[in-house]
């Protein structure tokens, strides 16, 4: 079976389905609506950065600090959430078994989501009023975003696809509720094992987060979500 | 379905074939509707996520509870916060397993059986519940042991850790209602977000009347809102019954939870009339709660009696509250330091009681010590001594000379970090003007002025490194003779020695 799905997807005329594979690969898992969330994640660091930047009297206090902290946490989170639960397959083992260029189909779906969260995110945080002094939103919600989409598919790969909000939602929800729990100069000074919640400029926290981001990458595209059988809850 | 045959139904007289009496049926209906939860609960897969309730649900109230001195009420509210972990979770549980019958295609085929819709929700609301309590109790177990090996005040607040348990059952049921109404593999993402907004929504949108008093219905009315006004204290009760009252609102809200989850499924008169009932008995139980001048504020804690462990140290008496009595040692210490240079002096207590912090914000006294064990314990106890002119009070500002000797005070009990100095703890130099500021985006208020103030900066370092190189004698003889121009904000940096 091997060589055969070696021959098809080695054959220079079998490869000219390609764009129809990926369409018939992404509409199969339901990418549109993945696309329009991760959009519309994204763009909640637009719609915020009036409340995240001004209190409700105007004031500029540490709870605006906060407040552009969590988006920080929640929104790559998020985003990576919805990239890690699009992962799944409906078809599972026969897929595996029968289909081809399957690596390529998930470099192509799992980055074009990733691209278009980054562009969004990232043209959107060019626009902000930052309250975090000396620190970069843009390179905090990328290097989270990153880290975050790499632990989502490898819970996917290990666990299931469709709860692999667990990890990233879980890492944010800490580095929020830290960040609320101390004073606010130690905001971005937590434990090193803490990479979201670090200061940009923290190298080990970009470490790690690459390291989770390739491992769970290459993991994903070399074997793809588990398959979780129907019987299974 | 069997028939039975005509010679049974022949032989035997229409008596001898009984229906089970009702209490029987209930009986047998609840003993089925166990069973099936026991198997839902084995089933599921909600033992993946009892690791990470537990990880995550101890580590993150750890960050602010954890410090050297143990207080039974601070890890009964540490154990309470963790369901801002565990609750969440719990619900996002409960969105996966009631979307299974959609997930699995066999929800035409669930609709077709005679079993109830509204049953099978309610399983899924057990198994969520039972995984999320399960985590909440493991997290509950673990500060407990804390507080058994280790608290040197208090006793366990059962009222505060159930009112999480409830928590984390109302978020499941959240959890449900939307698995239920979102029908998506999303669904458990969106219930997790959700019922973590509820929980720090509080701290992030503060709706506060002129008086001060909180009116966020989030802060007043979810556990997590309620631990930020309540603090528990060593040193106060609450005078409202924290149990009783939270407690009956938390059960009238899951009610009124389940009653909504009810008519989704059931939408009858009696599942109307349900909702209903629920409504009003939520709405009466959250009446006191969503009054705020019934219950916040100073006038509704209690001192709690105690007997301060007290020590003599050159000349000052220090005392500390006993669940504190291992701090003592290092407090006196402090005490004596920093206020031995100026000692006797006009405002200068020397007595010193550690108090509620909360009651040191409110009126500043002499002779108070608020953060025992504290790294900045001692910020509020010099600022005391020195009252800010009535007239620049708006902005924080008094005399550069003040807050020279203030630094210069805090440093000598050499256990305040050098960026102690020149942050502000003690408020702005009046020599630098306040300008109004451009914050960009069109957003605008009165500060310091920043180039000015770092030009200012050098001259007010150099004026207390200066006053710290002079012998002691010196000093002193300095103080004595300009203690109250000082105090009063008449003197300047020129007129240091």
């Amino acid at each position: 079976m091997m060589a055969v799905t070696r021959h098809i997807s080695n054959n220079p005329v079998c490869g000219t389905g390609l764009p129809r594979l990926f369409v018939l690969y992404v509409l199969a898992r339901g990418a549109f609506r993945s696309m329009a969330l991760v959009i519309g994640v994204a763009s909640l660091y637009g719609v915020l950065n009036g409340w995240a930047s001004t209190s409700a009297d105007g004031g500029l206090g540490e709870t605006e600090v906060l407040k552009q902290f969590g988006l920080m946490q929640a929104l790559p989170a998020a985003i990576a959430s919805v990239i890690g639960m699009s992962a799944w397959s409906p078809f599972g083992e026969v897929e595996r078994t029968a289909g081809s260029s399957l690596p390529r189909l998930r470099l192509l779906h799992i980055g074009l989501l990733l691209v278009l969260g980054i562009g969004v995110s990232w043209a959107l945080l060019l626009g902000w009023t930052s309250r975090l002094p000396g620190i970069d939103p843009g390179l905090v919600a990328l290097r989270n975003l990153l880290g975050m989409t790499g632990s989502a598919l490898l819970v996917g790969r290990y666990l299931d696809a469709r709860v692999s909000w667990l990890l990233p939602l879980a890492m944010a929800m800490v580095a929020v509720f830290r960040s609320m729990s101390v004073a606010i100069e130690r905001i971005w000074s937590p434990p090193a094992w803490l990479w979201n919640g670090q200061s940009p400029s923290a190298n080990e926290s970009w470490a790690i987060a690459m390291t989770i981001f390739v491992a769970g990458g290459a993991l994903f595209l070399r074997v793809g979500a588990r398959d979780a059988s129907g019987e299974e809850e | 379905m069997t028939t039975l045959s005509p010679s049974f139904v022949a032989d035997t007289p229409a008596s001898r074939i009984t229906q089970p009496s009702a209490p029987a049926r209930v009986t047998a209906t609840i003993r089925s509707f166990l069973m099936l939860l026991w198997l839902g609960i084995r089933r599921s897969q909600g033992y993946w996520l009892l690791p990470v309730m537990i990880g995550v649900g101890v580590y993150a109230p750890s960050i602010g509870h954890l410090p050297d001195i143990v207080l039974w009420p601070d890890m009964s509210m540490a154990t309470l916060q963790s369901y801002v972990i565990v609750g969440p979770l719990a619900a996002a549980l409960a969105a996966w397993l009631v979307d299974r019958d959609r997930r699995h295609r066999m929800r035409h085929l669930m609709e077709s059986t005679p079993g109830s819709g509204f049953q099978r929700d309610l399983l899924a609301l057990g198994t969520s519940s039972f995984w999320g309590l399960a985590g909440y109790v493991g997290v509950a177990i673990w500060f407990c042991g804390q507080a058994m090996m280790r608290a040197t005040w208090g006793g366990p607040d059962v009222g505060l850790m159930a009112t999480g348990a409830m928590g984390v059952v109302a978020f499941a049921v959240i959890g449900v209602l939307i698995g239920r109404l979102v029908a998506s593999k999303f669904s458990p993402l969106l219930a997790l977000v959700a019922t973590f907004f509820l929980t720090i929504g509080t701290d992030l949108f503060k709706i506060t009347a002129d008086d001060g008093s909180i009116l966020n219905p989030i802060q007043l009315l979810m556990p997590y809102g309620l631990s930020s006004v309540n603090y528990p204290s060593v040193f106060y009760r609450e005078n409202h019954g924290f149990a009783t009252e939270v407690g009956l609102w938390m059960v009238a809200f899951v009610g009124l939870l389940v009653a909504s989850l009810a008519v989704l499924r059931i939408r009858n008169a009696g599942g109307w009339l349900a909702l209903s009932g629920m409504l009003l008995l939520a709405g009466i139980a959250a009446a006191p709660l969503i009054n705020p001048p019934l219950n916040w504020g100073p006038q509704a804690w209690t001192p709690i009696d105690y007997t301060p462990v007290c020590e003599s140290r050159d000349g000052f008496e220090i005392c500390v509250h006993p669940a504190y009595e291992s701090e003592l040692d290092e407090t006196a210490q402090r005490v004596s330091s920093t206020f031995g240079p100026i000692q006797g002096l006009d405002g200068v207590a020397s007595t010193w009681n550690q108090v509620n912090p909360i009651r040191v914000r409110d009126n500043q006294e002499p002779g108070v010590i608020d953060g025992v064990g504290q790294q900045y314990g001692l910020i509020s106890s010099v600022a005391a001594i020195f009252p800010i002119p009535g007239d620049s009070s708006q902005h924080g500002q008094r005399p550069a000379a003040q807050v020279v000797i203030m630094e210069w005070l805090v440093q000598q009990s050499s256990l305040g970090p050098p960026s102690l100095v020149g942050s502000g703890w003690f408020g702005w130099p009046s020599e630098v003007s306040v300008s109004p500021q451009d914050y960009g985006n069109e957003m605008t208020g009165i500060g310091q002025d920043q180039t000015e103030m770092a030009a200012f900066q050098p001259r007010m370092d150099a004026a207390r490194e200066q006053f710290a190189a002079l012998p002691e004698n010196e000093q002193r003889v300095w103080l004595e003779a300009n203690w109250d121009a000082l105090r009063a904000g008449e003197l300047t940096l020129e007129d240091l020695p």
